[in-house]
């Protein structure tokens, strides 16, 4: 596993690209920015948040404790990427 | 010490019963078993789990198993209604993705486990087989015997009192060193000796039947699961639907929620399975296009345990000893390894020539209650995890844990650590209104001082 930082915006964009895809039906419509609201939109739920966990860790090796499974941390692709974040640099 | 008709009576010849027999005989002691139907007959319960593989080697049994013909059953899959599509400026929220709710067996290896796969079954064909391989094995088998009553009286021996069930003989009695009560749900010891307690949270009922020319396909994403068990969560609170298959084309299916929810709808058992299959209607649609070939059968007051599970020259194995929930197959393998771990004891007292008293079963007493205890605590967290159970089925870091109980092996972890991880995950997420899991949890909960089961 890599051990150098991870650069934001390139995490910010594989989210995108991980929600289009997977939520989305790969939709390239303009309107999802980084802060699109999810889970008010219901692109995000309680259900495929997990699926995105899993894809985070398989991405970035950064296990997104289920306590941190909180609106706060996934209301849009800036707050994922900022747990993200966090978590890879306290490692 | 006085003579006996045999060493041991068993009471029962369902997979519990039939499996001490094969142990017993094999084992080199004479065994009386008396059921009181006559086989093949139909019963509940039509899915195993792998730990149900080493005991059928011990028996001898597995190549008949094998050979019989029954759908092989390679994992688990769980779907959900999810939630539903929510149309927002131009987003519709796609979440069919069930590659997050399915489990292989194969992924994580068992002691004795040689092979990928178990077994749905055709129970009637299935306990049958069980029961003339225990005659095979020297087992003397008497079907449509019904016991009337088990007497204690003298301490070095039992009386077991029983009749043709329809009448056409005079009844008998046959003595033995000691009783095994494998009588199921009828749980024979449980009344007689009023050990049976009703489970204080669980008060499960199912409504089953099976249906011809089901597309299994049409609920499962993927090919490879056409024989899984599914397990179909329903939007509403603690109820399910197994679908099993029995055949190529038969297929099991059931409804199972709380006694009260089935009571206060005041429904008929028809209309009653029907509302609740067409709380998802892919599944109504999908069992209306196939012919249901079997009245409904319902089954209740199945959540219960037993004070004892076992005495001065007796032991109660199987559902005769506990039952909780089918949400994780676990009955025909409990009814298996309870033998099982029941036979290892009552062969080494025999070999010791000693009384079967009381204190011969401890470890059976200590192993069963363990391996019960974990089952009834990962039926309870499952409950109170509800869809969520999914996500956690997922987490490549509890996955294999997570698997370790699907397989059934239960008996010698005191404490599993799926289960201590999910009971944190529980309790964090109880804890959190603003938890996005939160308004997902389940409302069947084990009170926090769970009883000693």
């Amino acid at each position: 596993m890599s051990t150098t930082t991870l650069d934001r915006t390139a995490v910010v964009e594989e989210l995108d690209r991980y929600v289009r895809q997977q939520f989305l039906d790969g939709d390239q419509d303009e309107a999802l920015t980084p802060d699109s609201p999810l889970l008010e939109w219901g692109v995000l739920n309680s259900m495929n948040t997990a699926l995105l966990m899993a894809h985070v860790h398989e991405t970035y090796g950064v296990v997104i404790p289920p306590t941190a499974i909180t609106a706060k941390h996934f209301r849009d692709l800036n707050s994922v990427a900022d747990l993200v974040l966090d978590l890879r640099a306290a490692g | 010490m006085s003579k006996t008709d045999v060493d041991v009576v068993i009471v029962g010849g369902g997979p519990a019963g039939s499996t001490a027999a094969s142990y017993l005989t094999r084992g080199g002691m004479t065994v009386q078993v008396l059921e009181g139907e006559h086989f093949p007959r139909e019963h509940v319960g039509e899915s195993l789990v792998p730990a149900t593989t080493p005991v059928l080697h011990d028996i001898g049994a597995m190549d008949k198993v094998e050979a019989a013909g029954f759908p092989k059953k390679l994992g688990a899959a769980w779907t959900s209604a999810a939630d539903p599509n929510i149309p927002h400026a131009g987003f519709t929220g796609l979440t069919h993705d069930f590659r997050a709710a399915e489990v292989l067996f194969s992924e994580r290896d068992q002691e004795g486990v040689d092979r990928d796969h178990t077994f749905h079954v055709d129970r009637g064909k299935f306990d049958k087989l069980l029961l003339d391989h225990s005659r095979e094995q020297g087992a003397d088998v008497h079907e449509g015997t019904i016991v009337t009553g088990i007497d204690f009286s003298d301490p070095e021996r039992v009386v077991v009192a029983h009749k043709p069930r329809d009448g056409s003989g005079a009844p008998g009695q046959t003595s033995c060193r000691m009783v095994i009560d494998a009588s199921g749900r009828k749980t024979l010891l449980g009344h007689q000796l009023g050990f049976k307690e009703p489970d204080p949270v669980f008060d499960q009922y199912a409504l089953h039947t099976w249906f011809e020319g089901l597309d299994r396909l049409a609920l499962a994403p993927d090919d490879r699961q056409a024989d899984y068990i599914f397990i179909h969560f329903l939007p509403l609170e603690n109820t399910w639907v197994w679908q099993i298959p029995i055949t190529d084309t038969i297929t099991s299916v059931g409804v199972v929620t709380q006694r009260s929810r089935f009571r206060e709808a005041a429904k008929d058992r028809d209309q009653f399975f029907w509302d609740a299959i067409d709380s998802r209607p892919e599944l109504g649609k999908a069992l209306r296009d196939a012919e249901q070939i079997k009245p409904f059968k319902a089954e209740g007051d199945y959540s219960y345990a037993m004070s004892q599970i076992c005495g001065d020259r007796f032991v109660m194995i199987g559902d005769a000893a506990r039952f909780v929930d089918p949400i994780f197959s676990s009955g025909v393998s409990v009814a298996l390894n309870s033998a099982r771990i029941a036979c290892e004891d009552i062969l080494v007292e025999h070999a010791a020539g000693g009384r079967y008293d009381k204190c011969a079963f401890s470890r059976y007493e200590e192993k069963l209650r363990r391996g019960v205890k974990n089952w009834y605590e990962f039926i309870s967290i499952y409950y109170r995890l509800n869809i969520l159970f999914t996500a956690f089925v997922q987490d490549p870091r509890y996955r294999l844990d997570v698997l370790k109980l699907l397989q059934g092996d239960v008996y010698d972890d005191a404490e599993p650590k799926a289960l201590e991880a999910m009971r944190e995950i529980v309790s964090a997420v109880e804890e959190d209104p603003e938890h996005l899991w939160h308004p997902h949890l389940g409302t069947l909960r084990a009170p926090a001082a769970a009883p000693a089961f």
